[in-house]
């Protein structure tokens, strides 16, 4: 056995031409595979982050009916939730909220706005949002000022010694209307977000909205990703169905979700085709291969080789070629997109503008995951395995006779 | 005196062949007139290969001087040898004469076409050649329905339609039976009585040898025997 | 004489080149169906938003898109709406009134941008009627009727005939209010405009924002012929002194971006497919070359020169990366008119298409010159491929080619 491998390795090398350009289609393919899933990961997780991590979090709790219902009607005293969800593993916190809308004007300057009243420590503990104000400063505990989103702020033309006057719907009907010192402005990185959100403390929304000691919802502030499920099924355990609605991201953003969903299976049909593509310039190298050695083989035959060491001969020479591309376009493919996660690729003006409108962060991130790489190396030898077939069916047919009268 | 057809002067070629560094001809002089029946002999090692392809304009000598119907070849580029050859020297090879995928008739008429000569004239001389060497009625085939012999004399007829200063035959009966071989041989006999058409061989081939009219020895790269009969 | 030589030489190892032509109808087959969906989704999404939202040009005050504030009426709109009913170039146009406030339930309140218009007109420009689902068009018999979307009758919790307050800023500058009635609900094809627009007559926002009654913020026109737009964007904004006058491109600019960023996502693909591509013909044909290296040592000694040698194998790649090109192109186009009639069905995704008004039914479509570069490309794969194969095919020196066991 160790001597096919031998054979084969030097095999591999003889025609060193073609290995290399076999080797370079494949490489060129896994690379652009890698490069493109890379980015389209990278520029999805980015938004599913922006709006996870910094806004909806993994999982939510409302009172039942709120997600349809968003009104400050459908408000809940947190305290019995707060009490049954304490010490779940993986859980670090519940975050809690008031959200709802108000129409924020100043001057002669209208515009309908997102409301937040937060908890500031709790908040920033879950968002990091105190790095992201831009000017002036973040909430203090009992704070009586707002902080406005930069593309709001643009919008109203407001600045931080301005005071935002807020008009809504209180609880239970009653009017909303207050004046509100501007603290600072803050940096949402999805730009619908950063267009609509004024935070101010959780206290201090209270007392606008008229909602006693009730929120609209606690965010739960979880530690690690993958503990979301896991969280998710305690929650549900312990708490009353009938009550109280638990939400995962991707119930809360179905379509987030499947724009996701949409993109990366467009990108999937695309690699599929390319791979496609590729396939028949391997084929094509196979029976290069095969043809070319047919005496070799007779020979090899007749001395007493059988046909499934020559196959896997064969089978081996092939994989070391697919290995050799795929590694090859892996190395060249991990440094760029390692350096694009650190440094995102930011689009230039007029193309931000499109991104922004379509609420998408104007910049690429790459993703480097290492299952994608993975799968690249796996769908080669895939490929390999199933282009083989067809050599190894001439193989087995190969009379050393009549081979090496060739 | 018959014009000379090649005139060889001191001719000497060196080349080193991975870190050996070897002289193939050490000093060669030769006059082949037209009309001749030559064969050039020699052991693997004797400068009969070296020799044949500077003849042949396959090669440049490293010193020394090449003329073929008087032209110096001995310092044309590649692309002026190729042009060279086409004009004035007709080969005949082992194996590999043809061009695998044209019929015998497209082989003859080849480097006609390189020529631009035009349609009228190619085909009447394909025709003349074609009949000469008897395979008139096999225009149409290819190269794979003919037998060696055939085949050999398809190359013949290609090698005889720039009407070339000589014929370059090397070891043109090597891939061939006895019956093909002496066929062939008649042919270029007749060629050569007939149409006063110079055949240059190099052979290992006794038949060959005996049929020569002058048999030149190389050794060691150097002329050690000319004989006329 | 050189074509019949490469033609044959070609088919030499028939199994080579037809795979190789094989891997080019695939290649092609797939690109030019990717083309023709993508550009099937650009041509789908704006005739949408033309249809919906932009028309093919409208007017404003120059600097009313700024804040939407009400006293930036456009300047002399009687004069224009009038000359536009002259003009015989125009199909249809609308006067629009533009509010931007919040609009309140009993149960919520909701920001919107409430668009005054004349029922008839709006119809004839956008087909508004269309769309409502439930209750009735506006009419001018009542006063104070509100058109509003499904999703926000669901937001606000209300349904036909219930009462909505609209709080504003009018002309001069104050905050005021009004109560309106819903008197029908639509639905479009955009859920991110849906959450936002709602309509009433122009007469009513008018009075209430304290406007002339011929005033308006915005003109939308429709033209007999789309090709003219352009030019009539500009004839138009000559004769309306500062009045701003924008066609669709101007006025959807990521409609203009996405045109450009699809044109070069087409360009990339083509590009990705054709390298693809050519490694497999560059391996066939030097294949085809290094085992041919005695011939084409035979055909140089015989004086086929360095030139012609090159241009053979040249003819020869190109020929095997062209056959296979008008076939891949053919199919291509079969599938694109199949699937135009038929419709590709998105409706997995729908709810996520419909936010940004993309219809979760593509048609695929490609235009004549899509079709041409894609063949240009090939040509030009086919010429790259060949430079290496014929470079090494003249290379050689004769005398190692012949003496080559």
């Amino acid at each position: 056995m160790p001597k096919l491998l031998t054979l084969a390795r030097r095999n591999v090398w003889r025609n060193k031409r073609r290995t290399l350009i076999t080797a370079a289609s494949i490489l060129f393919a896994v690379f652009f595979a890698v490069a493109m899933t890379s980015i389209q990961r990278g520029t999805w997780g980015h938004m599913v982050d922006s709006v996870v991590k910094y806004h909806f979090g993994y999982i939510q709790v409302h009172k039942q009916g709120f997600w349809e219902d968003k009104i400050i009607d459908n408000s809940f005293d947190p305290a019995e939730v707060i009490a049954l969800m304490k010490d779940v593993p993986g859980l670090t916190a519940m975050v809690p909220r008031i959200e709802s809308f108000a129409l924020a004007s100043l001057d002669t300057r209208t515009k309908g706005s997102l409301v937040i009243g937060v908890s500031p420590e709790l908040e920033n503990e879950f968002t990091g949002m105190a790095d992201r104000v831009v000017s002036g400063r973040y909430l203090a505990e009992q704070d009586q000022g707002v902080l406005v989103a930069e593309g709001l702020a643009e919008y109203l033309d407001l600045g931080i010694t301005d005071t935002l006057v807020l008009i809504s719907q209180g609880y239970h009907g009653i009017n909303a209307v207050g004046k509100f010192p501007v603290r600072g402005l803050v940096h949402m990185s999805s730009p619908e977000l950063n267009k609509q959100m004024i935070y101010m403390g959780l206290e201090k929304a209270k007392w606008f909205y008229g909602s006693d000691n009730l929120v609209t919802s606690l965010i739960a502030n979880i530690d690690e990703a993958e503990a979301m499920d896991d969280v998710l099924a305690e929650a549900k355990a312990r708490l009353d169905v009938a009550e109280y609605e638990v939400m995962n991201y991707e119930e809360m953003l179905p379509d987030l979700i499947q724009a996701r969903e949409l993109d990366l299976a467009g990108g999937q049909i695309i690699l599929t085709i390319l791979y496609l593509i590729v396939s028949f310039g391997i084929f094509g190298t196979l029976l290069m291969m095969v043809k070319e050695r047919q005496y070799e083989f007779g020979i090899l035959k007749a001395i007493g080789m059988k046909s499934y060491q020559i196959n896997f001969m064969l089978w081996i020479e092939t994989m070391a070629l697919g290995l050799i591309g795929c590694l090859a376009g892996v190395l060249v493919a991990f440094p760029l997109t390692l350096y694009f996660k650190r440094n995102p690729i930011h689009l230039p003006e007029e193309q931000a503008e499109a991104f922004e409108s379509f609420g998408v962060d104007p910049v690429i991130p790459t993703s480097t995951d290492p299952q994608i790489f993975i799968v690249q190396a796996l769908t080669i030898f895939f490929i390999i395995s199933l282009l083989s077939i067809y050599p190894i069916m001439k193989i087995n047919k190969l009379q050393p006779v009549k081979a090496m009268r060739s | 005196m018959n014009e000379s057809v090649i005139e060889i002067s001191n001719l000497q070629k060196s080349y080193t062949e991975t870190a050996v560094h070897v002289h193939a001809l050490r000093g060669v002089d030769l006059s082949i007139a037209k009309g001749e029946f030559t064969a050039i002999v020699g052991p693997s090692g004797s400068g009969k290969t070296t020799l044949l392809n500077i003849i042949g304009g396959l090669d440049r000598p490293t010193d020394g001087t090449v003329k073929i119907r008087g032209n110096d070849i001995s310092n044309l580029s590649d692309n002026q040898l190729i042009d060279f050859r086409r004009e004035n020297i007709g080969f005949v090879f082992q194996s590999y004469n043809l061009i695998p995928v044209l019929t015998a008739k497209e082989n003859v008429e080849f480097v006609m076409l390189l020529q631009n000569r035009s349609q009228a004239e190619r085909d009447a001389r394909t025709l003349e050649l074609m009949e000469a060497v008897g395979l008139a009625d096999r225009m149409a085939n290819r190269p794979s329905e003919l037998s060696g012999g055939q085949q050999q004399r398809v190359a013949v007829a290609r090698a005889l339609a720039p009407k070339p200063a000589f014929i370059l035959a090397d070891e043109p009966t090597a891939n061939l039976d006895s019956v093909s071989t002496s066929d062939l041989l008649d042919l270029m006999a007749k060629l050569n009585e007939e149409e006063g058409i110079t055949f240059v061989f190099s052979t290992h081939d006794q038949r060959v040898i005996d049929r020569a009219r002058r048999v030149v020895l190389l050794e060691d790269g150097k002329i050690i025997s000319d004989d006329r009969k | 004489m050189l074509f019949t030589v490469a033609w044959r030489n070609i088919w030499r190892s028939k199994t080579r080149t037809l795979v190789v032509i094989g891997s080019t109808i695939v290649g092609i087959w797939a690109l030019v169906f990717l083309l023709g969906f993508f550009e099937g989704q650009v041509q789908n999404y704006m005739g949408s938003v033309i249809q919906n939202e932009t028309s093919h040009l409208q007017y404003h005050h120059p600097n009313f898109k700024d804040d939407f504030e009400s006293a930036l009426v456009i300047p002399g709109a009687a004069t224009i709406t009038e000359t536009l009913a002259q003009d015989n170039e125009v199909e249809a146009f609308t006067s629009r009134v533009i509010l931007n406030g919040m609009l309140a339930s009993s149960a919520a309140a909701q920001g919107v941008m409430a668009i005054g218009v004349d029922a008839d007109a709006e119809q004839a420009v956008t087909n508004l009627n269309d769309k409502i689902i439930e209750g009735q068009p506006l009419t001018g018999d009542k006063k104070n009727q509100l058109l509003i979307s499904q999703r926000m009758a669901e937001k606000l919790k209300v349904k036909l005939r219930s009462k909505v307050v609209l709080t504003f800023q009018t002309a001069e500058q104050e905050i005021s209010s009004a109560a309106l009635r819903v008197a029908g609900i639509y639905k479009s094809n955009k859920r991110l405009n849906d959450e936002l627009y709602i309509f009433a007559n122009i007469s009513d926002l008018r009075r209430l924002a304290v406007l002339p009654d011929d005033a308006a913020h915005e003109i939308a026109v429709v033209l007999d012929d789309f090709e003219q737009v352009e030019s009539k964007t500009i004839s138009l904004s000559e004769n309306s002194g500062e009045v701003l006058v924008e066609n669709y491109r101007q006025l959807s600019p990521d409609l203009e971006l996405m045109n450009s960023q699809i044109k070069i996502n087409m360009t990339v693909m083509i590009v990705i497919f054709m390298l693809a591509l050519i490694f497999g013909i560059i391996n066939t044909m030097l294949m085809a070359v290094l085992e041919r290296m005695r011939e084409l040592g035979m055909l140089m000694a015989i004086g086929m020169n360095k030139v012609k040698i090159f241009l053979m194998v040249c003819l020869e790649t190109l020929m095997i990366s062209v056959i296979g090109a008008p076939v891949g192109i053919f199919l291509g186009f079969l599938t694109i008119e199949f699937l135009n009639r038929k419709g590709i069905s998105l409706a997995r995704w729908s709810s996520a298409l419909e936010e940004f008004g993309m219809s979760d039914l593509v048609r695929p479509a490609l235009a004549l010159d899509n079709y041409l570069m894609v063949a240009l490309a090939v040509v030009i794969t086919g010429l790259l491929a060949s430079i290496y194969p014929s470079l090494k095919a003249i290379r050689l020196r004769p005398v190692e080619a012949l003496r080559k066991v």
